[in-house]
């Protein structure tokens, strides 16, 4: 059962349904630096608008409940420590980035997870696996050097692309796999 | 004489009260305030480029005269700070607004125009500035009770008096570099009242009030609808509007259509693939 995937959906709907868990919960670095430690993991669970939050779940779902089905323990790891990972670098590496949102930065990351798992598990469609990666690759390559989305656009001109989460996300990705290789 | 006397003491009396119908009117222009004297202003050629999060102002344009010599000159300062409080207070909470600052009246002197309104971008570092201007029309008339008027008693305990205060109020939000006007907002209200005599300036104050109130209240829902409109119309037509971020932006990640719709052709290409 790939309750964490569920939980992890069932919470973003939560807090996208009051607005006042969304202020409580949302990233904002002046309130983290004043001890507001929580919003690092919370912030990737606020979302800006219904079609942020509808289009990040449309990957994160079926990616994660893919993801958690195969490789169970992983996946949940990745849960509890990726939105740290993600918040972490944001705040260190981003400090013009006032206020963040959106799972999008763990959606790349579970892509990447059931990416991984199925190439090394010898599925015969590693092609398609291959594809994905490329893709995603390629999002995240375009996001960071153009400083504009790719095959994605807000639909709040004020909104600003956030690339670095997205890496942050893949980064977390591989760090749970290269643990384990290590173990 | 005695009784003359005492009927000229009356027929003076009853003059003051029984003025017969009149009209206040106060209001200002933001027309009037941002083009002094000019009929045919100059067509504007530069996009405006607006860095976000934006730093607004809010500020009411100065007022014109009062034509009436009974009421006191339009709407005073500590009214005006409270309805651009609670404008701020609507629109604090957007991600793509830094701040709002409250520009008082003294910092916009009659017939300013751009160049003033320069002097304050300087002074408060706003970007934006949201114009708010009124015009307020106050009726009042007397009914059928005012004939009790006579007893002196009367101008105490009936209401006489019908009071009819017509309030318009708009916001225009201008941004300050390329003086472009971004959005624009009415906002309206109708105060209906009775009143005795001798309450009558202290409800047409009330009535003031409460019209400026009301009208606000309007004038934010509408402000609401047309920043909203405004925002479509930037990402519809991007060359009308130059968006920038500057430190403090907001961000965020998503996936949207596009990469899912790639997604969906490769499962699609996947499927085919297996079932062959």
């Amino acid at each position: 059962m790939p309750w964490a995937t569920l939980a992890a959906a069932g919470l973003a709907l939560v807090i996208h349904a009051s607005s006042r868990l969304g202020a409580l919960l949302v990233f904002e670095r002046t309130r983290i630096l004043q001890g507001e430690a929580w919003r690092l993991w919370t912030g990737n669970w606020v979302h800006f608008s219904p079609s942020h939050l509808w289009w990040n779940l449309a990957v994160l779902l079926p990616a994660g409940i893919w993801a958690e089905r195969l490789a169970p323990e992983r996946t949940r790891r990745f849960f509890l420590f990726a939105p740290f990972i993600i918040g972490g670098t944001l705040l260190l590496v981003d400090p013009a980035l006032a206020r963040y949102g959106g799972l999008s930065g763990l959606a790349a990351g579970l892509l990447v997870l059931l990416a991984l798992e199925q190439i090394s598990h010898g599925a015969p469609d590693r092609w398609f696996w291959w594809a994905v990666l490329a893709l995603l690759g390629l999002k995240v390559a375009v996001e960071l050097s153009a400083d504009r989305t790719l095959l994605a656009r807000f639909s709040d001109p004020a909104l600003h692309p956030a690339p670095l989460a997205h890496v942050a996300g893949i980064f977390a990705a591989l760090l749970g796999r290269f643990r384990r290789r290590r173990i | 004489m005695v009784l003359g006397f005492v009927t000229a003491l009356l027929c003076a009396g009853c003059a003051f009260m029984f003025n017969g119908p009149r009209k206040t009117d106060r209001s200002s222009s933001v027309v009037n305030y941002l083009y002094p004297g000019q009929t045919n202003p100059l067509p504007l050629t530069t996009i405006p480029v607006l860095r976000l999060p934006l730093r607004v102002g809010v500020a009411f344009v100065p007022s014109g005269d009062v034509r009436d010599n009974y009421s006191p000159a339009g709407i005073t300062e500590e009214q005006k700070m409270v309805l651009m409080q609670r404008v701020a207070a609507e629109f604090k909470g957007y991600p793509f607004i830094q701040s709002i600052e409250l520009v008082p009246s003294t910092y916009l002197r009659r017939a300013g125009g751009f160049d003033n309104l320069d002097q304050v971008r300087g002074l408060l570092g706003v970007d934006v500035i949201a114009l708010l201007a009124y015009d307020q029309v106050q009726f009042t008339n007397e009914n059928f009770f005012s004939l009790t008027y006579w007893t002196i008693v009367g101008a105490y305990i009936f209401q006489g008096n019908k009071n009819d205060t017509h309030t318009l109020m708009e916001a225009a939000v201008y941004d300050i570099a390329s003086r472009h006007l971004l959005f624009r907002a009415p906002g309206s209200s109708q105060v209906q009242a009775s009143t005795a005599a001798v309450y009558l300036n202290q409800n047409l104050h009330r009535d003031s009030a409460k019209g400026f109130d009301d009208a606000t209240g309007e004038l934010i829902r509408n402000l609401k609808a047309q920043l909203e409109a405004f925002k479509d119309r930037v990402k519809q037509s991007p060359g009308e509007v130059q968006i920038e971020h500057r430190p403090g932006y907001t961000g965020g990640g998503t996936f949207e259509g596009g990469f899912l719709a790639v997604m969906a052709l490769l499962l699609l290409v996947r499927r085919s693939g297996r079932r062959s």
